[in-house]
C-alpha cells in the first residue's frame, strides 16, 4: 500500500516547464530522435522517444482492452456464433432483455453473494487483525499471517477443486466434522438454499488474507501518539476503538469494500467448479451466465449485452463507493 | 521514537488481579489465533495426506489423518494417465513468458508517464487507470473474438500476448519511478546518457524493490490463472495446470479423485512454500490486485 501513496511525490524539475511551450515542437525529430534514444543529449519534452517508449503498451492496450471495450458495444447490435457472418439486428438483443427468465435471477445471485462474503470479510479481517496486533509473540503473528494468507497463492481452479470435495454433504470432511459436534449441516454445494452461502464458505477461506492484510496494514499505520493521549485522558478500550481505531482505519475500510464489492461480484470460478450454476440456476452468478450464453450457446451478441449490463453496474458501484468515500472517509495526513 | 513514551503512560505496576486476567484473556486470544490458522490449512492439509495413502485408506469418514502406509501411486496415475508434465511446462513457460515481457513493457511505459513531456499524457494515463477499476471478466467476450480473429485460439500465445499489458505494472512503476530524484537523471544527462542509458543505469536499479515485486505479482497471478485458459484453450496438452487438473477431475470422473488430488497438492504445496519466501515481496502489492475468482 505504500506504493500508492507515493503519488504526485518527486515532481520537481522541469515537468513543469514543458507547459511553457504549446504544441510541443521543438527540437528535432525523426530519425535524428530515434538515435538519440540510446546516445547523446536528450531534453524531457521529447515527443517521438515518448511514444516509441509508449508504443508496445499502447498497441498492447488498444488490442486487447480498449477495442474488446468498444467492441461489446458493437457485438451487442449482432446475432454471431462467431462460426458464421454476423447479422445486424439492431435493439433486438436489447429487447431481449425484458423476456429473460434468467437475468434477474443471476444478477440477484452475484448481489446476493456479493452482499454476504463482502460483509463477512470486513467483519472477520477487523476482528483477526486486531486480535493479531494485540499479540505480541512474533510466532503467533507470523503463523496466523501465513495460514490466512497462503489460500490466495492458490489457483482459483485449485481452490475450487479442494472444495468441491471438502464440502461435499454426505462424503466430505467439512459436514464431517460439523456432524461431530453435533449440528446437522445441510448439503452445502446440492442445496437450493446453501448452495450460495456455501460458495461464500469457499471465497472466505480463499481470499480472507487479502482483506486481513489490508487491516493489518492500516493498524500500522495508526499513530501510537493517538491512543497514549487517549489513554491520559481516561478513554476506555471501547472508547479508543470508536473514536481512534475506526476513523483512521476507514481508508483500509474503503479499499476492502472497494476491492470486495468488485471483485465478488465478478465471481465465476467457484460457481463453475463447485456447483456448475446448480441446483438448477441458484449459483448462477451474472459472469457464468455470461460464459454459457457466448460459449455454450454461442449467443454472442447477447452476451454482449449482459456484459453492458455487467459493466453498467459495476460502474454504479465504483460512483457510490466514491460517494460514500467522500462522506465517510477520514485521510490523515502524517 | 514513540517508544520511548510508551513505558511512562503505561507504567509499571506490581502484577494486580486486572492484569492477571488480561494476561490469561491475551493467552486466549492467542490459542484461538492458532487453533484458526491451523483449522485454515486443514483442508490442503487433508488433501496432501489423501494423495500418499492407499486408495482403501483415501476418503475415509472419519478421515485417516495419519497413513500407515505411504504411496505415491496417485502421482503416478497423474503423470501416466494425464500430460500433467506437459501441462506442468505449459504453465511455466507462460509465467516465466508474461513476466519478462510484461516487465520491458511497464517499466518503458512508466518511463515515459513518469519523465517525459509529450501531448495527450495526462489522458492516456487515465485511460490506462481507467482499465484498473473493471475486472478483466466483464471484457471476456470481445477478447475472446479479438483472440479467435488473431488465430491465437488453443496457443500458448493466447494466454502471453494479451498478458503482456499490465495496467497495474505501468501503475505502481509509474509512481515509483517519480519517487527517483530528477537530479540523477539530470547528471547521466550531462554525462550524455540517452533514454536507455538513464533506465538501465539509474530507474531499474534504483527501483528494482517495485519492479521485482510487480513480477511478483504478475507471476503468481499468471501462474494461477483460471479464466482465461479456460476460455481460450481447449486442448488438453495445451492446457496449463490449473485447468489440466479441472478438465481431467470433469472428464475422468470419480475412479481418479486420487491422482486429481496428487496434481492438487503439486499446485497447492508450492504456493504456500512461495508465499512463506516472498511473502514481504507479496505484501507490498497484495492490496492492489483484485482476486480472481
Amino acid at each position: 500500500m505504500s506504493l500508492l501513496t507515493d503519488t504526485d511525490r518527486g515532481q520537481a524539475g522541469p515537468a513543469g516547464a514543458g507547459k511553457a511551450v504549446p504544441g510541443g515542437r521543438t527540437g528535432p525529430r525523426g530519425n535524428a530522435s530515434f538515435h538519440r534514444l540510446w546516445s547523446g543529449k536528450v531534453g524531457s519534452r521529447q515527443p517521438f522517444a515518448a511514444y516509441l517508449l509508449l508504443s508496445p503498451a499502447l498497441m498492447l492496450y488498444l488490442a486487447f482492452i480498449g477495442i474488446p471495450l468498444v467492441g461489446i458495444v458493437l457485438i451487442a447490435f449482432l446475432q454471431w456464433d462467431l462460426i458464421s457472418a454476423p447479422h445486424w439486428v439492431g435493439l433486438a438483443n436489447f429487447r431481449a432483455v425484458a423476456h429473460d427468465s434468467q437475468l434477474g435471477r443471476s444478477l440477484l445471485n452475484s448481489l446476493l453473494f456479493d452482499l454476504m462474503t463482502t460483509s463477512l470479510h470486513i467483519v472477520l479481517a477487523l476482528g483477526l487483525a486486531l486480535g493479531v496486533t494485540s499479540i505480541r509473540s512474533r510466532v503467533v503473528r507470523y503463523w496466523v499471517r501465513t495460514a490466512f494468507v497462503a489460500p490466495f497463492l492458490m489457483s482459483a481452479g485449485v481452490v475450487a477443486l479442494i472444495w468441491s470435495y471438502a464440502l461435499a454433504g454426505a462424503t466430505g470432511p467439512f459436514n464431517y466434522y460439523l456432524r461431530d459436534l453435533g449440528l446437522s449441516p445441510p448439503n452445502w454445494l446440492a442445496s437450493n438454499t446453501w448452495s450460495l452461502p456455501g460458495l461464500v464458505i469457499v471465497d472466505l477461506w480463499a481470499t480472507l488474507g487479502i482483506t486481513f492484510i489490508i487491516f493489518l496494514v492500516g493498524l500500522q499505520n495508526v499513530p501510537a501518539e493517538l491512543y497514549e493521549a487517549a489513554a491520559i485522558d481516561g478513554a476506555g478500550a471501547l472508547a479508543r476503538f470508536r473514536r481512534i481505531t475506526l476513523p483512521m482505519l476507514s481508508p483500509a475500510t474503503f479499499l476492502a469494500s472497494v476491492t470486495g464489492c468488485v471483485g465478488a461480484f465478478e465471481i465465476f470460478t467457484w460457481p463453475l467448479i463447485d456447483t456448475n450454476g446448480g441446483p438448477g440456476i441458484a449459483t448462477q452468478t451474472i459472469v457464468l451466465y455470461i460464459y454459457r450464453d457466448a460459449f455454450q450457446n454461442y449467443q454472442f451478441g447477447y452476451s454482449a449485452v449482459l456484459s453492458l449490463i455487467n459493466v453498467l453496474i459495476l460502474v454504479s458501484f465504483l460512483v457510490v463507493m466514491a460517494l460514500i468515500a467522500k462522506r465517510w472517509v477520514h485521510y490523515e495526513r502524517v | 521514537m514513540t517508544a520511548a513514551v510508551v513505558p511512562v503512560a503505561v507504567g509499571r505496576r506490581p502484577a494486580s488481579p486486572r492484569a492477571k486476567a488480561r494476561r490469561l484473556a491475551r493467552g486466549a486470544l492467542a490459542l484461538l489465533l492458532v487453533v484458526s490458522g491451523a483449522l485454515m490449512l486443514m483442508p490442503v492439509a487433508w488433501v496432501v495426506v489423501q494423495s500418499i495413502e492407499l486408495p482403501s485408506d483415501q476418503f475415509n469418514l472419519p478421515p485417516v489423518w495419519f497413513p500407515g502406509h505411504v504411496t505415491l501411486a496417485s502421482y503416478r496415475a497423474l503423470f501416466s494417465t494425464t500430460p500433467f508434465l506437459e501441462n506442468l511446462a505449459n504453465s511455466a513457460l507462460v509465467t516465466l513468458s508474461v513476466v519478462i515481457g510484461s516487465a520491458v513493457v511497464s517499466v518503458l511505459a512508466a518511463y515515459a508517464f513518469a519523465r517525459l513531456q509529450f501531448r495527450g499524457r495526462e489522458v492516456l494515463f487515465m485511460l490506462f487507470l481507467a482499465a484498473l477499476t473493471i475486472p478483466s471478466q466483464v471484457e471476456a467476450v470481445p477478447e475472446f473474438v479479438v483472440v479467435k480473429y488473431m488465430h491465437l485460439l488453443n496457443t500458448q500465445a493466447s494466454l502471453i500476448v494479451p498478458a503482456l499489458i499490465q495496467v497495474l505494472g505501468v501503475f505502481i512503476l509509474r509512481q515509483h519511478f517519480r519517487t527517483i530524484p530528477q537530479d540523477l537523471d539530470d547528471a547521466a544527462r550531462v554525462d550524455g546518457a540517452g533514454h536507455m542509458k538513464i533506465l538501465r543505469h539509474v530507474m531499474v536499479p534504483m527501483s528494482w524493490p517495485a519492479i521485482s515485486a510487480v513480477m511478483v505479482l504478475t507471476g503468481q497471478y499468471i501462474w494461477n490463472d483460471f479464466f482465461w485458459p479456460n476460455l481460450f484453450i481447449t486442448n488438453p496438452n495445451r492446457m496449463t495446470a490449473p485447468l489440466a487438473l479441472y478438465y481431467q477431475e470433469s472428464s475422468l470422473g470419480g475412479g481418479q479423485i486420487g491422482a486429481i488430488f496428487a496434481g492438487v497438492s503439486l499446485l497447492a504445496v508450492p504456493a504456500v512454500i512461495a508465499f512463506i519466501l516472498l511473502q514481504r515481496r507479496l505484501m507490498e502489492g497484495i492490496g492492489f490486485r483484485g482476486v480472481s475468482r
